[in-house]
């Protein structure tokens, strides 16, 4: 996600400088502030940590590895305003010293990753957890959500940023200046990758670590230590060879949540109007007083199926609402079949191996 | 004599039904390679900067200054015969810094301008960029709409297609060259220097020295960390044990560095910080240093000049 020299124009990274420079006056008087003399060994660490955080490869269901980026896991544990300084730490000394991510895309990069990403997360994660207490399976919950949609949210304005290149920066003639590709393939690319599999990387890291956290040590989340629940392990030594309760508790609550949002889906019913971007061909006939012939073609493939979420047949609100559970459940199980199934092809290879 | 059996060797051959599998990848190997090219970059690096070539024997001010202005200048070209006249500059640099220059093109080729250039491909085609046709590939029946992507009638490379993509690789890879000439010629405290004389707020400057100081010290634990693993691992992990193992480890890490904080305060303190800092600065610009400047700022201002022309 870090963008190189030569992706961005300069109608694109001037302004992402001069969106960062106040952002980062404000951050360090914030600092300056609540942390005094002590903030400059503090975030020091703080952004070494950032740093040396990407080292650790973790193995992922399904058999491959990845790492976190762990913006959000540094907002969770040193606050948003730290995390700020501390990731745009990061990130300077990796573009001056290591050459990942340009010195012109400074200004972006940080605003994505050192700013969207924390923030974001850190108020996802503080308002799935308000009031969590010593219950420490919301909190693993609350870290694992916004550490999924913070890392997306920061992917998406990435995508963004590369998206308007050709059409802010073009030759006379159409040629693209900078990074060659318009807005729907820029932002679908990013997001489908982030979707599916760097966000959940982020998210088992993130939900993980908070949750190993509250266990071994809640102070750290500010959790009062008197009245916390955990259980000390013996030793981490021991704690990874069992096959400890608390992993299997994460699983399920993971799927609670899951079915939670899915009994959730019919409150689209309440919000007006329809998602952005998301139009059917009514909708779209009001916006634009006509039809695209290509859409028109897809949408009849697309309607043979479950036509607007619903069943057909099925009228009223009741029935309409259950058809949008219906429908979320079979959308949820079309997805996590086929990720079952390969995880368990790629074990079973491994086993046989 | 008693220790006899530590000179002999064991001759024995291993028992025929032992199997040796050697598992590759893996997450602790995964991380321990890129700790280990981490350091050998820093190592290199090292030995690079006491070389005696051009670019070490500038003012490191300087250096930052004028490359900092080709990267900027880079990012302004239009053309591509601009880029890659500025490419070649770099390649001579190189030369005279005396850093080989197979090890430069490795280094900066990999991995950024590969990566772009593999992502640039596609957009040769109309189906991406839209324009002149050069080569018409296939013709299908009617246009086809694929999601957000309308694929046209024929399918062909276009002028402007080709030209964007070798614009946009030319561009990534003349800045990341830059970029490298600067890191592989001079200490980073040296550009921290630097930074101060732009007025960038102390504030920042010593955040990042003492950060880059405990990358080291982490990066050390770390490896040291997975070493311990790797070598205590026998056999095959249970699922999800490796998992947890590398969660409890990022805890570690992050509790010891919170501590390490507040050791280091602690120990600022009492050699005397008095949250003032003092940094030895002395300016002096040699005659190398002023030739470099004007022909640096020359070699900007006349491609500058012919990019607007």
């Amino acid at each position: 996600m870090h963008i190189p020299d030569g992706y961005l124009g300069p109608q694109t990274y001037i302004p992402f400088y001069g969106a960062m420079l106040p952002i980062w006056y404000w951050a360090s008087r914030t600092l300056k502030k609540t942390l005094n003399a002590r903030q400059v060994p503090f975030l020091a660490l703080g952004a070494a940590f950032s740093f040396v955080i990407m080292m650790f490869n973790i193995p992922v269901p399904g058999g491959s590895t990845g790492h976190a980026v762990g913006g959000t896991l540094i907002a969770i544990i040193l606050g948003p305003w730290a995390a700020l300084m501390a990731v745009s730490m990061a990130l300077i000394i990796q573009a001056l010293l290591f050459g990942d991510g340009g010195i012109t895309a400074i200004g972006a990069n940080c605003f994505n990753i050192a700013f969207v990403m924390p923030f974001s997360g850190y108020y996802i994660y503080r308002f799935l957890s308000f009031n969590s207490g010593t219950n420490i399976s919301r909190r693993v919950f609350a870290a694992g959500v916004a550490g999924y949609v913070s890392l997306n949210l920061a992917a998406f304005f990435t995508a963004v940023e590369f998206g308007i290149q050709p059409l802010i920066a073009h030759k006379p003639d159409g040629t693209p200046l900078y990074a060659p590709y318009p807005l729907n393939i820029a932002v679908l690319i990013m997001a489908f990758e982030h979707l599916v599999f760097f966000g959940f990387v982020e998210a088992l890291v993130t939900g993980l670590v908070v949750g190993y956290i509250a266990r071994t040590e809640p102070i750290m989340l500010n959790i009062p230590l008197g009245t916390s629940r955990f259980r000390q392990p013996a030793s981490s030594f021991s704690q990874t060879q069992s096959d400890s309760p608390w992993a299997k508790k994460t699983v399920r609550n993971l799927w609670i949540g899951l079915g939670i949002l899915i009994l959730l889906t019919p409150l689209g019913l309440i919000a007006a109007g329809t998602a952005w971007g998301e139009w059917g061909t009514e909708e779209l006939m009001e916006i634009l007083g006509f039809v695209p012939d290509g859409l028109k073609r897809l949408v009849n493939i697309w309607h043979s199926l479950l036509p607007d979420y619903s069943i057909p047949g099925a009228e009223g609100p009741i029935m309409s609402a259950l058809g949008y559970i219906f429908s979320a459940i079979v959308g949820t199980v079309l997805i996590i079949l086929p990720a079952f199934f390969i995880s368990r092809l790629i074990s079973d290879r491994r086993k046989t191996q | 004599m008693k220790f006899q059996w530590l000179t002999t060797t064991d001759s024995l051959p291993p028992p025929a039904n032992l199997k040796v599998t050697h598992r590759k990848g893996g997450y602790v190997e995964k991380t321990l390679k890129e700790i280990t090219s981490f350091f050998l970059n820093w190592l290199f690096s090292e030995e690079i900067i006491s070389r005696r070539g051009l670019l070490q024997s500038i003012d490191p001010r300087v250096k930052v200054l004028t490359l900092g202005l080709f990267i900027v200048a880079v990012s302004l070209y239009k053309t591509i015969f601009l880029l890659l006249g500025v490419y070649l500059f770099t390649l001579f640099l190189a030369y005279f810094s005396r850093i080989s220059l197979r090890f430069f093109l490795v280094r900066v080729w990999l991995f950024i301008p590969l990566f772009s250039g593999i992502i640039a491909v596609p957009a040769i085609f109309n189906v991406f960029v839209p324009g002149e046709p050069i080569v018409n590939l296939f013709t299908f029946k009617s246009e086809v709409i694929l999601g957000p992507l309308k694929i046209p009638e024929t399918i062909s490379i276009t002028r402007q297609g080709l030209l964007t993509a070798s614009l946009f690789v030319m561009r990534v890879a003349t800045s990341v060259s830059l970029m490298v000439l600067l890191t592989l010629t001079t200490r980073w405290c040296h550009i921290l220097k630097a930074l101060r004389v732009f007025r960038v707020p102390q504030f920042f400057t010593f955040i990042l020295a003492m950060t880059y100081r405990y990358i080291h010290l982490l990066m050390r634990q770390i490896e040291d960390i997975h070493f311990a693993r790797k070598s205590r691992t026998i056999g095959k992990e249970k699922r999800g044990s490796g998992r947890k193992w590398a969660v409890s480890q990022i805890k570690f890490v992050l509790k010891s560095s919170l501590n390490m904080g507040e050791h280091v305060y602690s120990a600022m303190v009492s050699r005397g910080f008095t949250h003032e800092l003092k940094v030895i600065e002395n300016f002096n610009l040699r005659r190398i240093d002023y030739a470099w400047i004007i022909f640096s700022v020359f070699i900007i201002a006349v491609t500058l000049v012919l990019n607007w022309l």
